[in-house]
């Protein structure tokens, strides 16, 4: 059996092992690791939560210029014109 | 500055009827309505507001050119967000080149001492479940700390952890080999983590 993981090594192997993709004697041993140490404990729920945090960006959104909402407003216009006369065709 | 999103006024019929027949004033109310939404979308794959200008017109106008083509049935919605996710794509493969290299992704990675321990505290985290989701500050400062990583890093993450696709479907789409695409996802989250750690502890 090899040493213990450093905190190093757990930290490069954690989007591995949250989504559950490690072989399982590396996962025991990060288990091991994370059972006895405070600060990876900490990083683990941290990373977690800021992953969670980042999906929830999804229902967000950023505002968007009136001036630019008119200028694909004119944009489109003058499309349909051409694709309403090659629908004529 | 990130916001919650409106509720639409045109139901879904009302736009597909609308796209399909060519109908200028239902055009308008859908640029009123989804606009919005969708250059939020883009502005992920480009942080440049005139490039994301022209990638949201070409989006509409692909939205209107393959009405024809959506099954009624499911949602109309994330059938738009997805062209215009290959429409960020698309452009950022060809303008590659040209695209941000700021951010200095090693200064904000963890540091570690030389016996693999961590360098400083690690804090745990108090968050009120509902913060992020108004206007808040932490939801402006999780947007700026995505939008400040390279398009490398970035793209890869918002696939993954924002709109929730696969290793193999992001490697495929970005043309990378999928331990790539892991890897960049992997110090994409370190990094946001770094960046929130710090807001946390300075607030």
């Amino acid at each position: 059996m090899r040493d213990f993981f450093k905190c190093q090594e757990c930290v490069d192997l954690l989007t591995d092992y949250l989504e559950g993709n490690l072989e399982a004697d590396v996962k025991d041993r990060l288990d091991e690791h994370l059972s006895g140490c405070a600060p990876c404990i900490n990083f683990v729920k941290t990373f977690e939560k800021s992953k969670d945090l980042t999906s929830r960006l999804r229902e967000q959104q950023v505002n968007i210029p009136r001036e630019v909402q008119e200028r694909v407003k004119s944009f489109l216009k003058e499309e349909i014109v051409t694709l309403s006369s090659e629908r004529l065709k | 500055m990130v916001v919650i999103m409106k509720v639409r006024e045109l139901d879904q019929r009302q736009v597909v009827e609308g796209l399909k027949a060519l109908d200028t004033g239902v055009i308008d109310d859908f640029v009123d309505q989804y606009s919005r939404p969708l250059f939020g979308v883009i502005l992920n794959y480009t942080k440049n507001p005139s490039d994301a200008e022209e990638i949201l017109q070409d989006t509409l106008l692909k939205i209107i050119k393959k009405i024809e083509t959506f099954r009624e049935e499911s949602d109309i919605w994330p059938w738009m967000r997805r062209i215009a996710i290959n429409n960020g794509i698309m452009w950022l493969r060809k303008h590659r080149a040209k695209q941000d290299r700021t951010t200095h992704l090693e200064d904000l990675l963890p540091k570690f001492s030389r016996d693999g321990e961590f360098d400083s505290p690690i804090y745990g985290w108090t968050v009120d479940p509902e913060e992020v989701y108004l206007n808040s500050e932490l939801a402006g400062e999780l947007y700026e700390a995505v939008q400040s990583l390279t398009y490398e890093y970035r793209v890869p993450l918002v696939l993954k952890d924002i709109e929730g696709y696969s290793i193999k479907q992001i490697s495929s789409l970005l043309g990378l080999k999928e331990p790539t695409t892991k890897t960049r996802i992997h110090r994409a989250r370190l990094f946001v983590r770094e960046r929130l750690a710090k807001y946390f502890e300075g607030r």
